[in-house]
Formats: structure tokens, C-alpha cells, sequence
């Protein structure tokens, strides 16, 4: 099994010559979910893509990015295409090019069946032969959710992941993703802006300012 | 001055410079000797069209032909061509994949810089007159406008979906292909459906050659001096566009919406 474990000491970022994250020092172990706390500009965003292996000094192969899985902010599907083949881009990673293309052009009984139940999961199981695009912003984002939940990564990394939900729907989401990390083992980190859902949900919570982090919960 | 105003005056003069060199005068605009007889007898036989409706239907059909003909060859050669031309399909490969693609746009401008009339002349003089060399005609120029038009569309394609499979360990492949190559189809089609409009004038221009097209007829009837007949296939050339302009913007908007 792949390694992903999380063991950052004192690391820098620099994007475009200019320094993001300063002096990074973060360990966390296999299964444990924490949660990432800080105003706009802290530095969630880029932390988060440091440990998806995307920027920094330690480049991650992408045999070890297809077991991390990232829900971003902006939802980041393609939107002219249905939701069920959205979902099912999830395990590009773990498969070759002609495997994908035979995916995305017939996918089979088994796999809309998989993306259905994940879908009913976050429930939006009667959208998926929908287009994409033609759904809400809130919606888009469970989608995205589905295609990571469908990747069955080995850590999932969420860039506020509930940020187009309302309240209640929101709890719900951060309760399954939470759930599913604890029974499948997965390390879960997710940045958020609702500091009551991560008390709720997170007994450990890295608050980050400026780039730097500024107090990590278990430390507190 | 500014740079602006520079660029503006330039572009001034040149457009002057264009009309004075070729030495263009008010005169040359009204028609002499027969011409004024010949425009009004031309004007006249507009308010009544003559119509052969066997030779019409035949017409409009072949033009329909080595159009629809021409512009399927145009696109299955454009598709790969534009893939390989553009920036994003070679995003972070090495020199040797930059050559090839510059080896290629250079191929495609090669295409589209030789106008069809041009490679119908050379076609007839080597394959005869034959429907092939019209339909290739049209082919080549068309193949390497849609092949630099739709590398455009590729490269100015969202980023994002792409960005979300590299995360997740997709390949370069399958980031382009899953990623990227979907967002552009809508607008690939769109501007596909377009150049059939622009396919059908120049399968109809080609009758001047003596294809069998809508032009065909349209020379001979003038050469005859029946200009009646000349309007009634206009105004069939005319139509014909208008229906095909209505049903691709139909098919445009199902594809894009």
C-alpha cells in the first residue's frame, strides 16, 4: 500500500517566487480527520495542495495522487457532460487510457450502479444521467463529493467542501464525509469556514494566518 | 504621439496608399459602353425568375452532395490535426513534442493559405473533372481552418476539470481527453456547423469550373444572356443558405445549450 502518511516539518511554499506557506510543521496519522481553520488568504488552499503533492519540493507521482482524493472549492467538473460520468472520472487514476476512454464512452451496468449508490449517498441519486451543468451550485458540489467518495482514496482532502450548502445539508455532508473516513480508514483533512461544524466534528483543528499555523488543536 | 495613434495612422495610410497606387477613380464605378443596358435587362429579369424546376431540384442536390461531402472530410481530418496543434494536448512534454507541433500548425497554415479555387485549378489539371477533385478541393482549405480554429477553442478551454484530474493522478491523456476535449466539443460543433454554410457557396462557385453544382448553371444561363433563369437560381442559392443558416443554428443551440 502506498504511503501517504502526513509528516511536514518546517516547510515553505513558494508560488511565482513569492512565499505562501511559512515554516509548515504537521504530522497526521493514518485515519485521523482534522480540520483547517483560517480567514481568506490564510493559506488552507495551498496547504491542502501541498499534501495533495501538486506544489512544493516533494512532488507526489500520480500513482500516489490516485489515492488521495480532493474535492475543490469551485467543484472543478466538466460541465457539459452527465453526472455520471463526472462521478466516474473519480478512478481515472487507477486506470489506464483506453480502460477510461471504454468508461466514459460505455460505462457499464456495475459502474452506474456504484456512481448511483454513492450518489444516493449524498443525496442527488435521481440526477445522474443529468447534465452536469444544468445543475445548482449546491448540487455541483455534491457531485464532486461523489466523484471522491467513488475514488475510494486513501486520504481525501477538502478545500471547504460545503461552502455552496446551507446549514443543515452541510452538517450532513461533513457528517458522511466524516463517517466514511472513520470506516474506511482514511486520513481526512477539509478546510472549513464554519467553526461550529469543525468543533462538532473535529476533535483537532489547525487554525492557519498569514501562512503560517498558528495553533494545531491536539497541541492546544 | 502614442503608440496607438501610431498604429492607427499606419494602418491609415496603408489603406490609402492601397487606393491610390491602384489608381481607382469615382468614374470606374458607373458601367460604359454596353454595360448600362446589360445591368438594367440584368435588374429587370430579377422581377421575373424562370424556373426549370427538373434542372433546380438537380442542382441544389449535387451542391448539397459536394458539400455535405467535403465538409465530413474536412472535419475527420481537422479533428486529430487540431488536437496535435494545440498547446494544451503537449502541456509539460519536452522539445521534440514542441517540434512536431509546430510541424504541424505550419502544415495546417499550408492548407488554408491555398484558397479552394486555387486547389480546384490544380485538382482538375491532375484528377480531371471528376466529383473527387471538388470535394478534396474544398477539403484541404476547410481541413486547416477548422484544424486552427478548433486548437484555439482546445487551449482556451477551462483549466479546471483538467487541474482536478491531475490531483487525483489522472494521466496527461486522460486529462486532456476526459478534462479539457469535452468543454470544446460544444463550440467545435458550433463553428463545424458554420463552415457547412460556408461549404455550400463554394461547392455552388465551383460550377464555374463545370462541376455539375449550382454555379454550373448559374454560368451557363448568364453565357446565354437568359438572366431570368440566372435569378431563379440565385434566389434557389439564396433560399438554399437561409434554411441551411435556420437548421444549423437549431442543431448549434441543441449543442450548446
Amino acid at each position: 500500500m502506498t504511503d501517504l502518511s502526513i509528516d511536514l516539518q518546517h516547510a515553505d511554499l513558494y508560488l511565482d517566487g513569492k512565499q505562501i506557506l511559512h515554516d509548515i510543521t504537521l504530522k497526521v496519522e493514518r485515519g485521523e480527520c482534522i480540520a483547517l481553520l483560517g480567514p481568506s488568504g490564510s493559506g488552507k488552499t495551498s496547504l491542502l495542495r501541498l499534501l495533495n503533492g501538486v506544489v512544493g519540493d516533494n512532488l507526489k507521482s500520480a500513482k500516489q495522487r490516485s489515492h488521495i482524493g480532493f474535492v475543490h472549492q469551485d467543484h472543478s467538473l466538466v460541465p457539459n457532460v452527465r453526472v455520471a460520468h463526472n462521478v466516474l472520472m473519480g478512478r481515472l487514476g487507477a486506470l489506464s487510457f483506453w480502460q477510461s476512454l471504454v468508461m466514459q464512452l460505455r460505462p457499464d451496468k456495475k459502474e452506474l450502479a456504484a456512481a448511483y449508490a454513492i450518489l444516493e449517498r449524498v443525496g442527488i441519486a435521481d440526477k445522474l444521467f443529468e447534465r452536469t451543468d444544468s445543475l445548482s451550485g449546491g448540487e455541483q458540489q455534491r457531485v464532486a463529493l461523489a466523484r471522491a467518495l467513488y475514488q475510494q482514496p486513501q486520504m481525501l482532502l477538502a478545500d471547504e467542501p460545503v461552502a455552496s450548502l446551507d446549514k443543515s445539508r452541510a452538517r450532513k455532508i461533513i457528517e458522511l464525509l466524516h463517517e466514511t473516513a472513520h470506516q474506511e480508514n482514511w486520513t481526512f483533512v477539509v478546510s472549513l469556514h464554519d467553526e461550529k461544524l469543525a468543533r462538532e466534528f473535529f476533535p483537532r483543528i489547525v487554525r492557519l494566518e498569514g501562512g503560517r499555523i498558528v495553533s494545531d488543536g491536539s497541541d492546544v | 504621439m502614442s503608440n496607438r495613434a501610431r498604429v492607427l495612422v499606419g494602418i491609415a495610410a496603408t489603406s490609402l496608399a492601397a487606393y491610390v497606387y491602384l489608381d481607382i477613380s469615382i468614374r470606374d464605378l458607373l458601367p460604359h459602353g454596353d454595360g448600362v443596358r446589360i445591368v438594367k435587362q440584368f435588374a429587370a429579369a430579377a422581377l421575373s425568375p424562370e424556373a426549370n424546376p427538373q434542372n433546380i431540384f438537380i442542382a441544389v442536390l449535387v451542391t448539397i452532395k459536394y458539400a455535405v461531402a467535403a465538409i465530413t472530410l474536412a472535419f475527420a481530418l481537422a479533428m486529430p490535426l487540431s488536437v496535435i496543434a494545440s498547446s494544451s494536448f503537449w502541456a509539460g512534454c519536452g522539445v521534440p513534442c514542441q517540434v512536431l507541433r509546430w510541424m504541424v500548425r505550419s502544415f495546417i497554415a499550408l492548407m488554408r493559405s491555398v484558397h479552394e479555387l486555387l486547389w480546384a485549378v490544380l485538382l482538375l489539371a491532375a484528377m480531371g473533372l471528376s466529383p473527387i477533385s471538388a470535394v478534396i478541393a474544398i477539403a484541404i482549405p476547410y481541413a486547416g481552418t477548422l484544424a486552427k480554429v478548433f486548437s484555439d477553442i482546445i487551449d482556451e478551454s477551462s483549466l479546471k476539470a483538467e487541474t482536478a484530474l491531475h490531483s487525483i493522478g489522472a494521466s496527461r491523456l486522460q486529462k486532456f481527453f476526459f478534462g479539457r476535449l469535452p468543454q470544446a466539443i460544444p463550440d467545435i460543433l458550433s463553428y463545424a456547423f458554420y463552415r457547412f454554410e460556408c461549404a455550400l457557396r463554394s461547392s455552388a462557385i465551383l460550377g464555374f469550373f463545370g462541376f455539375p453544382t449550382i454555379g454550373y448553371y448559374i454560368k451557363l444561363e448568364f453565357d446565354n444572356l437568359n438572366y431570368s433563369k440566372v435569378w431563379a437560381y440565385l434566389y434557389v442559392l439564396l433560399a438554399m443558405v437561409v434554411v441551411v443558416e435556420y437548421y444549423s443554428m437549431q442543431l448549434r443551440r441543441r449543442f450548446v445549450a
